[in-house]
């Protein structure tokens, strides 16, 4: 039984094995901590700037359109944005593990615990104005990367959606200006999923979802543009816009939304 | 005049006393080679394992909190260093995601089973318990050679409490098909 104490001993004594320093545990530690802060911090950046992207392209709202809808949603959502997350995701459940607490209960809670709050703590980021306002501070400065991220995120919305005003109605199709400018004749077909409530009425605005091909878009579903869904702002220095002027932002110069009458 | 704590120890060693690490060793060399023993299934290499034990908890004895239990402590760290040599030897299912650790589907309770471990022989019960996979023979090593809690448990092998107890009731049930085989009814 000596010869092991003695052994280690004469180890320690040599200096063939060493004690780690105080500080060594204290960095790892405060660098642990580092870590998770900078990754919960950009799980809540990521996952909030998905939901951004999803509410300022209007492609939520093809969720009301049934299997057409859903499969237009999945197809125009941000996957390279949603790969990072999930791969942050993970790597915050790897540092979180690194806590005693997290085995205090079986880890598919903590998991659970870790994506609902990231969900949450998103979805509250997303309904401030933080977003709107990187945006703006990007564009003004053009930070690599950033800038264009949140040019396309601010304004451009899914191949297949277009939201705009109604100009006229021609038979079965109508004629719509989007918020840049342009006219874009809408195909209804038997297909076409149709607001209920009233009739489509000239100087409507109207969300349009579809195939579209150059100025024609078969629609497969139709609604009208909720109250407390804004135009993306348009950059009005953008050389395609004719109203370009200045590197402000300003929302779409288009007429107020009528109140339908009712018929 | 009263013998020291294993913190108290400890805390001498973290103060630069490195012979009093030389009582720590003492303390622990029988039991530790005894976990080795009977986690392992062999006694081939077992003091050159637990040297690398005291080594490494030597190395490390400054990021110990002395307001917590040493003996954990301590086990954790021959824990880890027996697994790995397990998996190095061989795959025993160490999975850095263990089922039973995701969700414990089983709730955790105590039965009368305990009293038939301490009824049976231990050389019997020994050499059942060598039968029993490794994530089932440690908790069995830890709660009834080494005296440990659920808690205590829990934090050496760094899974939820609930699974602690999962793990001995299966393991319990394993040791009585195995006592059974061996003593038919």
């Amino acid at each position: 039984m000596k010869n092991l104490q003695n052994n280690i001993l004469n180890k320690i004594k040599s200096g063939e094995i060493d004690m780690k320093p105080k500080w060594h545990f204290v960095l790892r530690t405060g660098l642990l901590f580092f870590g998770l802060l900078i990754t919960v911090l950009l799980v809540l950046y990521l996952i909030s700037f998905v939901l951004f992207i999803f509410h300022q392209s209007g492609s939520v709202f093809a969720f009301g359109f049934g299997f057409r809808g859903i499969s237009f949603f999945i197809m125009s959502s941000p996957w390279l944005l949603i790969g990072t997350s999930f791969i942050f995701l993970i790597l915050l459940y790897l540092l979180v593990t690194q806590y005693s607490f997290s085995f205090k209960q079986p880890l598919l809670y903590t998991m659970l615990s870790l994506i609902l709050l990231s969900l949450l703590g998103s979805w509250l980021i997303q309904q401030t104005t933080v977003h709107q306002r990187i945006g703006h501070f990007t564009e003004r400065h053009d930070v690599p990367v950033f800038s264009p991220l949140y040019r396309n995120a601010m304004n451009q919305r899914p191949d297949g959606l277009v939201v705009g005003q109604i100009t006229e109605i021609s038979g079965s199709d109508l004629v719509l200006t989007s918020e840049q400018g342009e006219s874009i004749t809408i195909k209804i077909t038997e297909k076409t999923r149709m607001p209920r409530e009233t009739p489509i009425i000239v100087g409507e605005y109207l969300i349009v979802f579809g195939e579209r091909d150059e100025s024609v878009i078969t629609a497969f579903g139709i609604k009208p543009r909720p109250d407390n869904f804004m135009s993306p702002p348009l950059k009005i220095s953008d050389h395609k816009n004719p109203r370009a002027s200045s590197t402000e932002y300003r929302t779409p110069q288009l007429p107020p939304k009528p109140i339908p009458n009712k018929q | 005049m009263t013998e020291l704590s294993d913190e108290e120890i400890v805390n001498s060693v973290q103060a630069g006393d490195t012979e009093a690490f030389g009582e720590l060793v003492a303390r622990f060399e029988a039991k530790l080679k005894r976990y080795a023993n009977k986690f392992l299934n062999t006694n081939h290499e077992i003091d050159d394992l637990v040297q690398d034990v005291f080594i490494k908890t030597y190395t490390n004895i400054q990021a110990f909190d002395t307001n917590q239990r040493f003996s954990p402590w301590i086990y954790r760290i021959a824990h880890n260093t027996f697994v790995n040599e397990l998996k190095r030897k061989e795959r025993a299912g160490f999975g850095l995601f263990a089922a039973d650790t995701i969700l414990p589907f089983l709730p955790a309770k105590e039965t009368a089973d305990g009293q038939v471990l301490t009824e049976e022989t231990v050389a019997e019960m020994d050499k059942l318990i060598k039968q029993l996979p490794a994530k089932y023979r440690e908790v069995i090593l830890l709660h009834y050679y080494e005296s440990f809690s659920y808690q205590e448990i829990s934090d050496v092998l760094q899974i939820p409490t609930t699974t602690v107890g999962v793990r001995l009731n299966r393991a319990r049930t394993n040791l009585r098909k195995l006592y059974q085989q061996t003593k038919p009814l």
